[in-house]
């Protein structure tokens, strides 16, 4: 039998306990890696011999978005689930956006999480009946309107610059994380709140918070 | 050995804090449950040392279960869990009776300390001011003693209120402090 070399993200210590527990009762999955944060499962992700990484939606660094998103992009053949606390449509539709595919309610994990990751490496989607709905209704929505999706006024640098900017990092620090000059982080900074029409770091926090890069 | 119940509505975290607690010496969970009716039952039924209650939970707010929790006769000690700790909410916590606030980005060996009650808790002055700040006179004087830590029962002798006078008016500051409306006094 092939087993499944998961790697599990979560910034919480007890709660990656918790899905272990989960996965290891089952002979097909096993838990090669664990992880703290969305840099760290992206350096993992890209260097470990894993088949799956599972990865919570809200981390510090980097969210479990832009971690799958990295990871989708960069290594082909891996497959990726969210893992999130939200209910909600548009962390459902970023996490699809990002490349995963399912997304799975911690607050159910103990019952989907192994169907989900199952499911993932038949090369099917999981996702649970909420999020169908309202993927169907969306779409039906958007048929009826005739439109296409928006696309995201912001590239995944600036997403991921937002998202430190709201975590209040002081631009050096910013320029560390990602390997830039600081000169280059304040450009970035300047084109975002262009893009965005926002004049200064406290809309710019509302909307990191908004779009889930942030917890309030 | 100390008797814990756990309430919270992620299994993971449940599934995590039982392997995790098995392996440590002298805590030992007696009973998990997912929402705060199920919850309040098992601590009432158990008699535990210590209750771990989740912040946010389906049925109704971690900080309430607290206070229905220490109004138990010979009450567990109760330890708020959040992913959300600030200082803030150890001020309400404190006023809900909770012993602790507990961060679950919180490590391990942490999380065994707290639950044993190694670690004293303390109050951020200014957090303290900033919701004091939100209270009338008579709602202060609760406040101040509580996060001193004077004990429930004295803190309603000394101002010649009952066990249930107390805890309501315990009720309506946490209810003022959440932004709700004050519930009339019971």
């Amino acid at each position: 039998m092939t087993q499944t070399r998961i790697m599990l993200a979560d910034d919480h210590a007890v709660v990656r306990r918790g899905l272990r527990l989960v996965l290891e009762g089952e002979p097909d999955l096993r838990v090669v890696a664990e992880v703290g944060d969305g840099a760290e499962a992206v350096e993992r992700g890209l260097r470990d011999d894993v088949d799956l990484a599972v990865l919570d939606i809200s981390m510090p660094r980097m969210t479990g978005l832009q971690a799958a998103r990295e990871l989708t992009s960069r290594r082909e053949g891996l497959r990726v689930l969210i893992l999130s606390m939200h209910d909600n449509e548009q962390y459902l539709f970023e996490a699809l956006r990002s490349g995963a595919s399912g997304y799975v309610l911690k607050s159910v994990a103990d019952r989907d999480l192994v169907e989900a990751c199952r499911a993932t490496m038949r090369g099917e989607p999981f996702l649970y009946p909420g999020a169908v709905r309202a993927l169907m209704r969306d779409f039906v929505e958007r048929a009826r309107r005739g439109d296409t999706p928006p696309d995201d006024p912001l590239t995944p640098r600036e997403v991921e610059i937002v998202k430190l900017i709201a975590e209040a990092r002081t631009t050096r620090e910013i320029a560390g994380e990602l390997v830039l000059s600081e000169k280059t982080v304040e450009r970035h900074r300047t084109n975002i709140l262009a893009k965005l029409g926002m004049r200064d770091r406290v809309e710019l926090v509302r909307y990191a918070i908004r779009r889930g890069l942030v917890e309030p | 050995m100390l008797e814990l119940v756990i309430v919270d509505d992620h299994p993971a975290v449940r599934s995590g804090l039982i392997g995790l607690l098995e392996e440590g010496e002298g805590l030992r969970v007696v009973a998990s449950a997912a929402t705060a009716r199920e919850g309040f039952e098992a601590i009432a039924d158990l008699r535990p040392d210590i209750a771990l209650l989740d912040l946010h939970l389906p049925d109704d707010d971690g900080l309430s279960l607290c206070l229905r929790t220490r109004a138990l006769p010979m009450p567990p000690r109760v330890v708020i869990y959040s992913a959300f700790a600030n200082d803030g909410l150890a001020v309400r916590a404190a006023i809900a009776g909770a012993s602790a606030v507990l961060a679950k980005s919180a490590p391990p060996h942490v999380l065994t300390a707290v639950l044993r009650g190694e670690v004293r808790p303390t109050v951020d002055p200014r957090a303290l001011r900033a919701l004091g700040a939100r209270l009338e006179a008579p709602e202060l004087a609760v406040l101040g003693m509580l996060v001193h830590g004077v004990a429930e029962e004295e803190v309603a002798t000394t101002l010649g209120l009952t066990r249930e006078q107390a805890l309501a008016r315990r009720a309506q500051i946490l209810a003022r402090l959440d932004g709700r409306r004050p519930l009339a006094a019971a």
